[in-house]
């Protein structure tokens, strides 16, 4: 177990690397899609720009993308990752550039401060998705409450 | 490119601020959180396993933290009638986690929208539209806050 004690500002985290695999992203939109089918919105499950290559060409991207509560998943996946004990009490993201399918993105992240104080223990965190070269495409600020040994 | 506005200038119903909405109510079931946890290969113990979550005190298999930002997709929002831009893309996205959400829970949504402001960047001004979205539990309590950015740009 990760105790807030055991936890410094700066403290890096990750690299947790994926392979934006399309099974994956079609997998996850078949989740929403079933939500809607329960509501009085439905989806028609016709090609998207999540899910189809050339449809999503067809609207002016360079290939299917990867939706922008996926890839805020990914980072939560990354959190939970580092710190299994914790909870993630609030995740904030910016998409500043696409994620596409078959990219391989690394989940990286570094802890911005801790705070340890008599009813409450937290450390906040920036969150990326870089793809290899370093870019970030996807930005984050992340709070998470942590155990503490006293 | 049009006369820079300031965030009073901007043209849209604003009446709609604050203005709450309901969205629906959503079953959290078991094989929802699975399939999405498989789509991220999230391996959370919690959320794969009843009997460890029983025993870490939770009601039931416990959803991934970001899962309510599912239900947001289907929302059907009002029309604000903005005057501005020609293009837009999904911003950002933001989530207050304040009870966990487990298999069997049901949820009940509401939407409003919470802010409209102006930014000016590289290429010129940018409207952020941001809605948030309230889930409360079959306990009455918030269960989760999620705020959806989207962006109108010249």
């Amino acid at each position: 177990m990760k105790y807030i004690e055991d936890i410094d500002l700066g403290d890096e985290f990750g690299p947790v690397q994926i392979e934006v695999k399309p099974n994956d992203v079609i997998d996850f939109c078949k989740t929403w899609i079933r939500e809607e089918e329960n509501s009085k919105n439905i989806f028609n499950a016709a090609p998207t720009r999540f899910t189809d290559e050339e449809f999503a060409k067809t609207e002016g991207l360079p290939g299917a993308i990867v939706p922008g509560i996926m890839s805020m998943a990914y980072l939560a996946r990354l959190l939970n990752t580092a710190w299994p004990d914790g909870t993630i009490t609030q995740l904030d993201v910016v998409f500043r550039q696409l994620v596409l399918h078959n990219q391989i993105i690394n989940l990286v992240g570094v802890v911005t401060d801790t705070v340890s104080e008599e009813d409450q223990n937290y450390i906040e965190c920036d969150v990326y998705i870089e793809n290899t070269e370093g870019s970030r495409l996807v930005g984050g600020k992340a709070r998470l409450d942590i155990p503490s040994k006293s | 490119m049009s006369e820079d506005l300031n965030k009073d200038q901007i043209d849209y119903d604003k009446s709609q601020l604050n203005k709450e909405y309901p969205a629906g109510s959503f079953l959290v079931t078991k094989e929802e959180v699975s399939m999405y946890c498989n789509s991220i290969g999230d391996e959370s113990i919690i959320s794969h396993n009843k009997a460890k979550a029983l025993e870490e005190g939770y009601r039931d298999i416990v959803a991934p933290p970001t899962f309510c930002a599912l239900f947001v997709r289907g929302f059907d929002r009002p029309d604000i009638k903005l005057n501005f831009g020609k293009s837009g893309f999904h911003a950002g996205e933001a989530i207050d986690v304040l009870e966990p959400i487990c298999v069997g829970d049901t949820l009940d949504a509401s939407i409003q929208l919470s802010d409209v402001y102006v930014k000016t960047g590289r290429s010129g001004q940018m409207v952020f539209i941001v809605w948030e979205h309230i889930f409360r539990n079959q306990n009455g309590n918030i269960a989760a806050k999620v705020r959806e950015s989207h962006v109108r740009r010249e």
